[in-house]
């Protein structure tokens, strides 16, 4: 066995074991229509080919935070394409559908989505949460604030249409 | 509350939206994308296919292999009569995943010489005079694919190190390290050595003395050939002090003359130096489906402690135990370890003998257990694993009962050596350096 096959031995060990929890952060993070294992094979493929070796204290948060950013490049591509099909056709067909509780949570960032996952799912205090998304404590306390505002006001809204 | 558990359940259903296939695909991808020249090249797509045909064949191989295992243990139940469900308590937690064995072979726990000073030993030698308040680094240029595989380390900044070669690479060689304002590292290969020798045990006694053993596979055989060389200044010169010794590793030498070394299951004495020894028999467990093995010897004058192990059976972990002798070996008394016998074998030092009865070990699922009348009895104290932030592969040493190190290779592939230390016998840690 060279050494590099016990650095590719590794590194997918880490893959391996990280796996599950980064389809998890994908899922919640990725848009209504983005498979969540393409955002964490473009994640992992992205990390990999500028750190080989996954030489990070945590991989996994490294690996979240690409998650994330891989995330909000899809959310501005989509919203660039929602305008243009708005601009050509009048009734743009929606990818995905969910239960309407799920689409009130998808309308939030994907950092606020990410950030509550993280507090509320995983555990994480919001200064470990904020280091994974790459905000400042005060900054993911805020968003996080703000975004269960939202979600309540959608809430309320959704009550008074009923 | 209730508001935070709605949210939870939400973010729960989301966290597991979309078809999600197993890791296999995710690995098979990255080694896709590795074996490609230049990654930029092939598309998404390409690399996907590839990942997915990849997976396919593995799949197809799955099913056949299961396939094949179900019908002939079927054919075999037939006649015999059914196996009885194993009771869940008896059954014992799966051993932890050794990880980073890259880092692990290159990579031994701090050395304790004092309360004040201390080494750490990775390709580069980390030392302390001050009790880890300060750090000298000290780069040793180890050739690539050597390995480092001894670490010896005496008061005074005195350290060697020991690396082995493949085939093609470099015969065994000792570097001998003198830390202070200018430090030295000087290399010295063993003289005559074969470059597929391995350097199994190094150790000094006192600054100028010191012996190191080299073990040569045999071919045809499933022996070894053990040569032990020394050295009378300090590793300066090496010189063959006698091939063909009965000894395969555990070298520990008090003075000049009198020391012990380990084969296979029983002891060897030496009385003038390693020229010739004497066999010695210790108490071993009943015996059973595999042979037991010793992995160290400590030596308190003429009190001797021995770790050793018998290799599980049937895929189960194996069982560590302690000789104890207080008459120079004459007699022994068995003990019983913590922690599984693979464990102690692939890293002796998880097991520390302070002095005679206060002994540290890392037990099952590397909780530190202590005993302090040999090995009577054990008691749990923190988790070194919490204290080391998880990782893998943590090494450990105690100068006195309450006083110990620990450290551990933080990072994938390359060693970052986190260490904590602790002054009350391991009931708390602190964090020293990370270096």
């Amino acid at each position: 066995m060279t050494p590099y096959d016990q650095l590719d031995a590794g590194v997918e060990g880490v893959l391996t074991d990280l796996y599950p929890g980064l389809l998890r952060f994908a899922a919640v993070v990725g848009n209504a229509d983005t498979e969540p294992s393409d955002l964490v094979q473009e994640a992992v493929l992205r990390t990999i080919r500028l750190h080989p070796a996954l030489d990070f204290d945590d991989p996994g948060a490294y690996l979240r935070r690409a998650i994330l950013n891989a995330a909000k490049n899809q959310s501005r591509g989509a919203a660039r394409h929602r305008l243009l099909m708005h601009r050509l056709v009048a009734e743009p067909t929606a990818a995905a559908s969910f239960p309407s509780d799920l689409e009130d949570l998808l309308r939030l960032a994907p950092e606020t989505r990410a950030l509550l996952y993280l507090t509320v799912v995983d555990g994480h205090t919001h200064a470990e949460a904020a280091a994974i998304v790459g905000c400042t404590e005060s900054a993911a306390r805020a968003r996080s604030s703000r975004g269960l505002r939202r979600l309540r006001a959608q809430l309320i809204e959704e009550v008074r249409n009923d | 509350m209730t508001e935070t558990t709605e949210l939870k359940d939400q973010l729960e259903r989301l966290a597991q939206r979309g078809n999600n296939p197993g890791p296999e695909w995710l690995v098979a991808s990255v080694r896709h994308a590795r074996a490609q020249a230049d990654p930029e090249v092939a598309p998404l797509g390409t690399r996907r296919r590839h990942a997915l045909v990849t997976v396919g064949i593995a799949f197809v191989a799955v099913v056949v292999i299961t396939v094949a295992v179900v019908a002939l243990s079927s054919r075999n139940r037939a006649a015999a009569p059914p196996a009885s469900t194993p009771n869940p308590s008896t059954v014992r937690p799966v051993p932890i995943k050794l990880t980073t064995p890259s880092v692990s072979a290159l990579f031994s726990g701090p050395a304790l010489m004092s309360q004040s000073e201390g080494w750490v030993c990775d390709r580069t030698l980390h030392h302390t005079v001050d009790g880890g308040r300060t750090w000298q680094s000290i780069p040793v240029s180890i050739p690539y694919h050597s390995v480092q595989t001894k670490c010896e380390f005496l008061a005074g900044g005195h350290a060697w190190l020991g690396t082995s070669g493949g085939d093609i690479h470099p015969p065994p060689a000792v570097y001998r390290i003198v830390a202070g304002a200018h430090p030295t590292v000087t290399r010295v290969e063993l003289p005559g050595a074969a470059p597929a020798a391995t350097l199994a045990s190094l150790t000094f006694a006192g600054d100028d003395r010191g012996w190191a053993l080299t073990t040569l596979p045999i071919h045809g055989s499933n022996r070894t050939r053990n040569d032990l060389y020394a050295t009378v200044d300090g590793g300066v010169r090496w010189h063959l002090l006698r091939a063909g010794v009965p000894v395969e590793h555990g070298l520990r030498f008090v003075g000049a003359s009198r020391g012990w070394a380990i084969d296979g299951n029983v002891l060897e004495r030496t009385n003038d130096g390693g020229r010739t020894w004497t066999r010695v028999r210790v108490s071993l467990p009943p015996r059973g489906s595999t042979d037991p093995t010793l992995f160290s010897v400590t030596i308190f004058g003429d009190r001797l402690v021995v770790a050793g192990g018998r290799p599980g059976a049937n895929k189960q972990p194996g069982e560590s135990f302690a000789d104890v002798s207080s008459d120079n070996g004459r007699t022994w008394s068995l003990r019983t370890l913590p922690g599984y016998t693979e464990l102690l074998e692939h890293n002796p030092t998880w097991f520390v003998a302070v002095d005679p009865a206060h002994w540290r070990a890392f037990g099952h699922l590397l909780d530190l257990q202590v005993t302090d009348n040999a090995g009577l009895s054990w008691q749990p104290r923190y988790s070194l694993l919490r204290a080391l932030n998880g990782g893998g592969d943590p090494g450990m040493n105690f100068v006195t009962p309450s006083v110990g190190w620990a450290s551990i290779c933080k990072g994938v592939t390359a060693c970052k050596p986190l260490v904590v230390r602790t002054t009350d016998g391991g009931q708390t840690w602190t964090k020293v350096a990370q270096l």
